[in-house]
């Protein structure tokens, strides 16, 4: 029976090519993007969940409420938390922090030296937290001694040749101490936020920063527990608030915990938070809904074609049935057809797949790797895929089969006419165009959105600056001789020293302004004089730091400084005049305000800008911005290079250009916008296959129906015009339901950005123009077939 | 019990006698309902068919030939009256009953050849085999004897469309037989074909009649062969006009 059945099914779809292909050519399509898209959006799912005990793993989380709307999550803590919690509550087993370097060590080993960007500094226990494994070294100990140094397979790579062992061989940190290889850990994977090349011990990390151990007032270190067994966080983090409010003295501050798990897809409306990769629920609902639709589109084309072409098959279901099948026994007959389509296009989907695949990483900007033919993720959700399409699309079209009556079908020579189905049919069509249309204009929107942001006006300028991190030795000895010599360089306009660049934001620590006994978290920068003519700050009442008043510059053991403050802060702290005011911080150092300036763009268009605080501590410097005017760029650099390298002949040059560096930030909505555009035109596309093989089968009916309009003396116009009119309209209704569907999604999305791009209006009647002219040159192709049809040929052969 | 003695009696109006009933209708009607009006296809038709009986039905085009042949063959329903087949009420039977009677007992030869488009001639006959589940190598045997007993053992491999008119209604015919079903309903089975293609399928139905006792239900315009048949019922508006017994072949 079974062989009785696929031979059927191979000799219908061998019989009619044209359908065939553009039924498994649909299929493949939308199975290949919407499994793209579920690996996707897997991998934000599972995102570092493969921790043992993931669900033991928890971060505390500073809330700091004002009221309203003046509502702050802080995910960085006060280096003491962490140890206190430990000991003071029974819930938690183990602690460690972490705590990412400020600045990039160079490390040295014979002629080798880099800079080592990606390095953190750890409490011992962090293999005891955290389940990245070692492939040497024992997880206990490894960074217990204080000059341990934990590798990556990929940092390993970079000091030491394949052959050496690299435990216990000793590497030079900034030319100044020694390290020893303890472990070999792998390479962290791609879904974890916890990204490092080179572990160290806390406490080799605070060498310049030892008061900060004990500082209950400066956040700047991410800290991490584990539960003994699962507790209610609710109740955890009134805990953890009491404990804090033992020892520290912020008075609104209160906590609460986050689990790990929580942390990849929950943590939005945290604003200072060390969570690289981070993304929201909303985006998998988003992507997902994308990736369902995708397919839904596809089946619907497969429904479509098949259950048009059940008129052909008419027959022989009379046939069987007279021959004694069972209307149950034609189901699965049809049901196995539709399987052997899409077991065919789930190949093709699978070759789809492994072509398209690193070019969707790379779009995506995730490292998926889906090794279709070896039994991964994607081949199950493959097979899985092939099996719900082939049942789901399949089942209508059988069932509709399996329901004709033999008499009816076999009476009439003529069985055409009585068959219906076409109201769906058209429904579906309509259904199809409408998420296209839906998915064009976001598009356009996310693309808008996209273009104002990198047009916007920040508030600073961020061409034409080049940034390079301070040398931790042999540079503040003799400070004034090096920047004198960097500033010689031809083109060099300016230069100016801070703790971050603008798009980078700041720290954060407690002020308390004047007139107020309470302290809030506030990001500040540390910048020199000269920061404003580097940036492009506007300084709209007061003045800028000024090299010539030594006054200006804050000094070790100064209880009193100056300030510059954003238009924000004043706002925050509600003042309507702040130049003269005076604000406290960093233990009890009176800060006089000299300047306001311009509110300027620190962090993504997603958040309000924030206030912000310019101080100028001399130790707190760790960057050069250098403003130029030279188009030779590289030139530039090259000669910049040459004078580095006489004065720092142990470390190499390492800068970037500040409006790199700001682009950065809209790699996430660029990425975000690429992977709409691709869907977007896949959807159009699968949409197109679809009216595709209707128009062609429509035609295909109505050749003698067009034969005879010809022979009465219609016109090739008024033919066309008739056959491409009715998917015309379809097309244009599509537009009206779309509109207004995909206008309420956008706005939401575009809620989701403190400062938003202008409704790009234009993308209505783009996608509907668009979607209209392609689907008109794809019914056109067909109808263009049909006029030219000679009548004599069509009325012979019907 | 009174039904059945009702049926009995209207049975013998017709003038059946002898041998076991197989087919009993009483009181037939068939309508088609449009535009609220009824129009009747079939009215008070009442009819005996014995087991192993040739019956010819003829009449005018309209005259609900086809449709009474496929109420019959249990392809469609009547609106009113009563079928016993084998004494099971068939018109009781909801449509998968029906089809399993059918399947069971039924062979069904229509007037335009309808063979399966894309099945080889081999496969169109071992498709109801199929669906019987009848088991592979008995249904080998069956299929070889059929393609034996018509003479198209060298056709077994074609497809229908490289077949000429008569052959394809020859395999139409063998594969109606081949589960060997109590009774074949044959509607205008030589219609399509020339006369010597007609005599060869009319020849083969009295031999299937006469050597292995099919009862043989035939729809034809042709009155030299409805006289193949024992009996031949005239139809007329839907009506049994008359009952005509072929002299020589009865008794
Ligand atoms: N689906 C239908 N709807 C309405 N009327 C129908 C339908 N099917 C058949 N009829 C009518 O029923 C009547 C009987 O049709 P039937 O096919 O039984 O005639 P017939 O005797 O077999 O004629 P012919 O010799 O031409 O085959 C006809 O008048 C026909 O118009
Ligand atoms: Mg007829």
């Amino acid at each position: 029976m079974f062989r009785n059945y696929m031979t059927i099914a191979w000799r219908n779809l061998m019989r009619q090519k044209g359908y065939s292909l553009l039924n498994v050519l649909g299929l493949a399509l939308g199975m290949a993007v919407a499994l793209l898209i579920f690996s996707f959006v897997r991998v934000d799912l599972r995102w570092d969940r493969w921790h043992d005990n993931s669900d033991l793993i928890v971060r505390p989380v500073e809330l700091q409420d004002f009221g309203g709307d003046e509502r702050t999550d802080v995910a960085v803590t006060m280096a003491p938390l962490g140890p206190m919690l430990v000991e003071e509550l029974p819930e938690f087993e183990t602690m460690t922090r972490v705590m990412h370097g400020w600045r990039a060590p160079v490390l040295m080993r014979g002629e080798k030296r880099l800079y080592e960007s990606s390095t953190a500094y750890v409490d011992s226990s962090f293999f005891q937290v955290f389940s990245f494994k070692l492939l040497q070294g024992d997880p206990e100990t490894a960074l217990t001694r204080r000059d341990a140094v934990v590798l990556t397979e990929e940092a390993r790579d970079r000091y030491f040749e394949a052959d050496e062992n690299p435990i216990g061989q000793i590497l030079r940190v900034n030319n100044q101490r020694d390290v020893v290889v303890t472990a070999i850990s792998e390479d962290p994977p791609p879904d974890t936020h916890l990204k490092y090349a080179m572990l160290f011990p806390f406490d080799a990390g605070l060498d310049d920063q030892r008061e900060n151990l004990d500082d209950w007032g400066s956040n700047f270190l991410a800290t991490y527990l584990k539960l003994v067994a699962p507790v209610n966080m609710d109740t955890l983090a009134s805990k953890v608030t009491e404990a804090y409010h033992r020892h520290g003295d912020w008075a609104e501050l209160e906590f609460w915990v986050q689990p790990l798990n929580d942390m990849h897809l929950n943590s939005e409306h945290i604003e200072i938070d060390i969570n690289p990769g981070k993304s929201s629920m909303n985006n998998v609902y988003a992507l997902g809904a994308v990736g369902v639709f995708i397919l839904l589109l596809a089946c619907i084309n497969f429904m479509n074609l098949s259950t048009a072409r059940a008129i052909t098959r008419a027959r022989e279901v009379g046939l069987r049935k007279v021959s004694g099948a069972r209307k149950r026994e034609l189901i699965f007959q049809f049901l196995g057809e539709s399987l052997l389509v899409s077991f065919f296009a789930m190949l093709l989907a699978a070759l789809v797949v492994e072509l398209a695949g690193p070019w969707f990483a790379d779009v995506s900007g995730r490292a998926l790797e889906f090794n279709v033919f070896s039994g991964s993720f994607a081949t199950w959700m493959l097979l899985g895929l092939g099996a719900a399409v082939g049942i789901l699309a399949g089942l209508y079209p059988a069932v509709v089969l399996s329901s004709f009556k033999p008499v009816t079908v076999l009476k009439s020579a003529d069985s055409r006419s009585t068959m219906g189905g076409g109201r769906l049919r058209r429904v579906l069509v309509v259904f199809q165009f409408a998420i296209s249309i839906g998915l064009i204009i976001a598009t356009g929107v996310v693309y808008a959105q996209l273009q104002y942001g990198l047009t916007k006006p920040l508030g600073f300028d961020k061409e034409n600056v080049l940034v390079m991190p301070i040398p931790d030795q042999g540079f503040w000895d003799n400070y004034e001789d090096h920047l004198n010599a960097f500033s010689k360089v031809p083109g060099v306009v300016d230069y100016a020293l801070s703790s971050r660049v603008p798009s980078r934001g700041g720290s954060s620590s407690g002020f308390v302004p004047e007139g107020s006994d309470r302290s809030r978290v506030i990001n500040w920068n540390s910048v020199s004089a000269g920061g404003d003519k580097v940036f492009g700050w506007e300084v709209l009442d007061g003045r800028f730091f000024d090299p010539e008043l030594t006054t200006d510059r804050w000094r070790d053991g100064d209880t009193t400084g100056v300030m510059l403050m954003n238009e924000a802060a004043v706002r925050q702290f509600g003042w309507d005049d702040p130049i003269g005011k005076t604000v406290r911080g960093f233990g009890n150092i009176t800060f006089t305000v000299i300047g306001l300036i311009r509110d300027y763009h620190f962090s993504s268009l997603h958040t309000q800008i924030e206030p912000m605080l310019l101080v100028n501590l001399g130790p707190g410097f760790s960057l050069v911005s250098i403003r130029y005017n030279r188009p030779d760029a590289h030139a530039f650099v090259q000669e910049l290079e040459a004078v580095w390298d006489e004065r720092f002949p142990d470390r190499p040059l390492d800068y970037v250009f500040l409006d790199e560096n700001f682009d950065s930030m809209f790699r996430a909505e660029e990425r975000q916008a690429h992977l709409f555009q691709a869907f977007s035109i896949v959807a159009v596309l699968i949409a197109c296959l679809g009216i595709l093989g209707l128009a062609a089968f429509s035609t295909g009916r109505r050749t003698r129906e067009i034969a005879v309009r010809k022979v009465l003396g219609a016109s090739e116009g008024r033919i066309f015009g008739l056959l491409t009119r009715e998917f015309a309209i379809l097309v244009l209704l599509a537009n009206v339901i779309a509109w207004p569907a995909t206008y309420w999604l956008m706005s939401k999305w575009f809620e989701t950005f403190a400062y938003r791009a202008p409704w790009p209006w234009w993308v209505f009647p783009a996608a509907a123009v668009g979607t209209l002219l392609l689907a008109l040159l794809t019914v056109g192709l067909q109808a263009v077939k049909a006029v030219r049809l000679r009548p004599a040929m069509a009325l012979r052969y019907e | 019990m009174s039904e059945t003695m009702t049926m009995d009696s209207k049975a013998g109006a017709v003038g059946l006698k002898h041998d076991q009933p197989l087919i009993e209708v009483i009181d037939l009607f068939k309508y088609y309902a449009n535009n609220f009006v009824k129009t009747y296809v079939l009215q008070d038709v009442t009819l005996g068919i014995a087991d192993g009986e040739f019956l010819s039905i003829m009449g005018p085009s309209g005259a609900g030939k086809s449709t009474l042949l496929h109420i019959l063959g249990m392809l469609d329903e009547a609106n009113q009256g009563q079928y016993l087949f084998l004494n099971e009420p068939v018109h009781r039977f909801n449509e998968k009953r029906r089809t399993a009677l059918h399947r069971e007992h039924v062979g069904f030869i229509f007037q335009a050849y309808h063979l399966i488009d894309d099945l080889t001639v081999y496969e169109n006959l071992e498709t109801p085999l199929l669906y019987k589940k009848v088991k592979s190598s008995e249904r080998k045997g069956l299929v070889n004897d059929t393609l034996d007993r018509f003479n198209i053992v060298a056709k077994k491999d074609l497809f229908p469309h490289q077949l000429s008119g008569g052959q394809q209604q020859l395999v139409a015919v063998a594969r109606a037989l081949i589960t060997r079903p109590k009774v074949i309903f044959a509607d205008e089975p030589t219609g399509n074909l020339n006369s010597k293609q007609g005599t060869e399928i009319m020849e083969m139905l009295a031999q299937l009649n006469r050597e292995e006792g099919t009862t043989i239900v035939q729809v034809t315009h042709d009155e030299v062969k409805a006289r193949y048949g024992h009996r031949i019922i005239h139809l007329l508006d839907g009506r049994i006009e008359r009952v005509e017994v072929v002299g020589d072949k009865l008794g």
